[in-house]
């Protein structure tokens, strides 16, 4: 069973998501399949993680060399740990919200007002008589009527686009009165404003009061927040340091790959030459005096670079990725058919 | 002498432009024009994409007008035919192709509006080949109009009820997709209204106007299919691949005799772990920086297993970074199962599989400063690499080490072939695990897939036969013309 489960699970989902190609009316099997893996992939970074941990505490324990490194890796993965799970300095998400339970078993409206550069209202009211109407009313603004339908829900939804320069504003002219909050002080200096809230009925039995989304709601990558912060100016520089040491390895790769040893290497140190050539100004200067067009045009640097492109190189791409692409399917039916087990473990048993 | 008010004055152009449009829309609801949801969206996909794909959506609109029993418009596809041709001229200055291209947009114009004009002003339908949550709306642009607002209800509500649910304003006629704020339930006819927001002086929606209504839709229901039409071919093509693998792993079960070449960097595993044995130098396995759900990282990990099964036969060391939390477990599983198989379980040590970080370049730095520190005899990347496929080849280069790689990255595979000592390439990786395991069906896998190549073959011959041809006569609706659409536009479902 250890080994028969997973084979199976692996045969059911790989043709699974293999038809779903085929029939489009599956596809809501694929994302949910394609959901299962990001939670066991979850579940897995809490491995990781600890795995993480258990390595460089047992270098830092035994006062290993390179101990003092481990320490730092150890401190930057809680701070960054705590900065992002504790959504640390992070503002609330943009706008304000009202969930109110009516009188009637049932009966809930859903009301948000957000300003992100225009103002939308979203109205949904859950539980009413079908064919009924209520009124809105936000702030001592009526905004019409809803209506419920057979399924008992009434929606509305309405929007306001302010003038930009010399464009009127658009939509209903009644949102412009009521005052979203900003999720983010515009003055770093000062604290945000104290919001009223906007009360809020509908019909009869539902009337509320519009409050601001509490802090968790924010996004933990908000500019400005500790986490930002710790991407923006510490990971980032890192990485791009990292990336532009690539353009030396590459030429110390050139130096020891480009060499007329035979045939294939001259026609390779020939073609690299080519191309290097006809990426700079001087390649182009030095061809310069061939015709542009004609039979000797294929000569000019750029045109022979364009064309040692698109067709040699896009030739040798193509013919490589048929044969990954032939290969993967037979990788995959191995592994499907359950012939290939060796990813689970040992053959035997 | 007539005094008229401003308002006045513009409640007369709105109403006689709403005539005007009236009118328009009358006059084109005639017979002859497209009706079924197949023949619509054929006709919005013409009218979106025939700038982009000329020659294909070309195709397609003469068949639209066949289906609509209207006359072809000659005239404009003539034109739009010789500019097609002349931008593919080679000899032309590019003064002239530029011209010829602008000309190509012009004639897509055209065509674009008497195709238009084969569908009714307003039109919603269920598009073909989706899942059942999307229906599309498309109606005729209008001139004068600042916007369109777009409205919906369901169908079976009172006709003489004016509520109706905005689904949006939109400055320009579009096709409308599940992602609104209001989703659409599969098997539920919807009705749509679409309504021109006027313009005022300016050439902005004017806020005093309302809407004059453009046209109501027919119920329409979203379906989902069973079945996309456009991948028959490839359907036939998937199954002769598959059915193939399936007969030589049968045939090679029955005891057939296979012969498969030799592939050096996979010969050289055995040579590169006893020379990491001989030097007392760890072995360092790099399964790349993909997760599990990548087929690479799955090759990758397969052939660690054989790996790990000679390394605890030669006594070596392994060490395996990874970057993916779910590889982790992968790869301990493997390695373990591996030198169980080999009898020494107690060489097995969890600490030498370990997960570093998943930021690329992190992992990267991580795997370099391994290396340097500990100077392994011995490093095998098999797995999807990005750019950090180079730091590492020249970094284990410059200490010396023997590199075997293997990527099915064709991006990758030159900085590996590069600085590495064998580098497997493309389908050679993903055939290692098979080849490495010396299974008969296995192997038989690997003759099956040579089966796709001869299909591949066959088909480059041809297509290269028939465009050669075509392209040497000039010949498009006549019967060469004619095979290569099809081989192009039904069978491959690429563009011209």
């Amino acid at each position: 069973m250890k080994r028969t489960l997973p084979i199976l699970v692996t045969a059911i989902v790989g043709f699974l998501l293999l038809s779903v190609n085929f029939m489009p009316a599956l596809k809501g099997m694929e994302k949910n399949a394609l959901d299962y893996f990001g939670i066991l992939a979850a579940f897995a970074l809490i491995l990781g993680a600890g795995s993480l941990l258990r390595t460089h505490s047992d270098l830092i324990r035994r006062r290993q060399a390179g101990w003092g490194y481990s320490l730092i890796v150890i401190t930057s993965f809680l701070v960054t740990l705590v900065c992002g799970l504790g959504k640390v300095a992070v503002p609330p998400a943009d706008g304000v919200y009202a969930l109110i339970n009516g009188p009637q078993p049932g009966q809930v409206a859903e009301v948000y007002l957000r300003d992100s550069g225009k103002r939308e209202l979203f109205v949904r009211v859950y539980g009413g008589e079908p064919g009924t109407t209520s009124m809105l009313t936000l702030g001592g603004l009526d905004f019409g009527e809803l209506t419920y339908g057979e399924d008992g829900q009434a929606r509305k939804l309405l929007t306001y686009t302010p003038a930009i320069g010399d464009a009127a504003a658009q939509g209903d002219q009644r949102l412009a009165a009521l005052n979203v909050p900003p999720n983010q002080s515009p003055d770093p200096n000062t604290s945000l404003p104290t919001y009223t809230p906007i009360s809020v009925a509908i019909g009869e039995g539902l009337s509320g009061a519009l409050e601001r989304h509490s802090r968790w709601t924010g996004d933990y990558m908000a500019n400005g927040a500790p986490f930002w912060w710790l991407f923006e100016y510490i990971n980032k520089p890192l990485m791009q340091t990292t990336f532009a040491i690539l353009a030396f390895y590459v030429a110390s790769a050139a130096f020891r790959a480009f060499r007329a040893r035979n045939a294939e290497s001259v026609l390779l140190l020939t073609t690299a030459f080519i191309i290097l050539m006809g990426r700079t100004f001087f390649g182009a200067y030095i061809t310069s005096g061939i015709p542009t067009t004609g039979f000797f045009s294929f000569f000019r640097i750029d045109e022979l670079t364009g064309w040692i492109m698109s067709v040699m190189n896009t030739a040798g791409n193509r013919a490589i990725m048929i044969g990954v692409a032939l290969g993967i399917v037979a990788t995959s039916l191995r592994i499907m058919l359950g012939i290939d087990r060796s990813y689970l473990g040992s053959d035997k048993g | 002498m007539l005094a008229c008010k401003l308002t006045q004055r513009r409640h007369l152009q709105v109403a006689w432009l709403g005539v005007i449009w009236g009118v328009s829309g009358v006059a084109i609801a005639q017979e002859g024009v497209l009706t079924t949801h197949e023949d619509l969206h054929r006709a919005h996909q013409v009218i979106e994409k025939l700038e982009d794909r000329p020659l294909k959506y070309m195709h397609q609109a003469g068949k639209l007008f066949e289906t609509a029993g209207q006359p072809l418009p000659e005239e404009i596809f003539q034109t739009l035919q010789q500019r097609l041709e002349a931008t593919l001229d080679h000899t032309l200055v590019p003064d002239a192709k530029a011209e010829a291209f602008e000309q190509v947009t012009q004639a897509a114009d055209e065509l674009r509006v008497t195709v238009r004009n084969l569908m009714p002003p307003v039109t919603a339908w269920d598009p073909p080949d989706d899942d059942g949550f999307r229906l599309m709306l498309a109606w005729h642009p209008q001139p004068g109009a600042a916007g369109y607002l777009v409205e919906r209800r369901e169908d079976g509500a009172d006709r003489e009820n004016d509520d109706w649910e905005q689904i949006l304003a939109s400055d320009s006629p579009r096709k409308l997709f599940h992602e609104d704020a209001f989703k659409i339930r599969k098997a539920r006819p919807y009705v749509y209204r679409i309504s021109i927001l006027p313009a005022n002086e300016a050439g902005d929606v004017d806020p005093e106007a309302e809407p004059i209504v453009l046209g109501i839709t027919e119920p329409v229901a979203s379906s989902g299919d069973y079945w996309n039409d456009q991948y028959n071919f490839f359907a036939v093509f998937l199954v002769l691949i598959c059915g193939s693998v399936v007969i030589w792993i049968m045939l090679a079960r029955g005891g057939r005799d296979l012969k498969i070449r030799t592939i050096a960097g996979l010969e050289a595993v055995d040579e590169a772990v006893g020379r990491a044995t001989e030097m007392g130098r760890p072995i360092l396995f790099v399964p790349g920086i993909r997760d599990m759900d990548e087929i690479q990282t799955l090759a990758g990990v397969t052939v660690l297993g054989r790996v790990a099964r000679t390394a605890a036969e030669h006594d070596a060391m392994l060490e395996v970074p990874v970057c993916m939390p779910l590889v982790l477990t992968a790869a301990r599983e493997t390695v373990q199962a591996s030198f169980t198989d080999a009898g020494r379980p107690d060489a097995y040590d969890e600490k030498k599989i370990y997960f570093t970080t998943q930021e690329q370049f992190g992992y990267v730095a991580n795997v370099t400063g391994t290396m340097v520190r500990e100077e392994p005899a011995t490093c095998i990347y098999m797995g999807a690499f990005f750019a950090e496929s180079l730091i590492l080849a020249e970094t284990a280069n410059s200490i010396g080490s023997i590199q075997i790689a293997g990527t099915a990255m064709p991006a990758q595979l030159p900085f590996f072939v590069a600085a590495c000592d064998y580098t497997l390439i493309g389908e050679e990786f993903l055939a290692a695990s098979a080849y490495l395991s010396g299974d008969a069906q296995q192997l038989g896998s690997l003759k099956g897939q040579d089966f796709g190549k001869l299909l591949v073959g066959l088909f480059l011959v041809v297509g290269v036969i028939v465009a050669t041809l075509v392209a040497l006569t000039g010949s498009t609706y006549a019967t060469l013309g004619e095979v290569l659409n099809f081989i192009q536009l039904d069978v491959l479902n690429v563009s011209s």
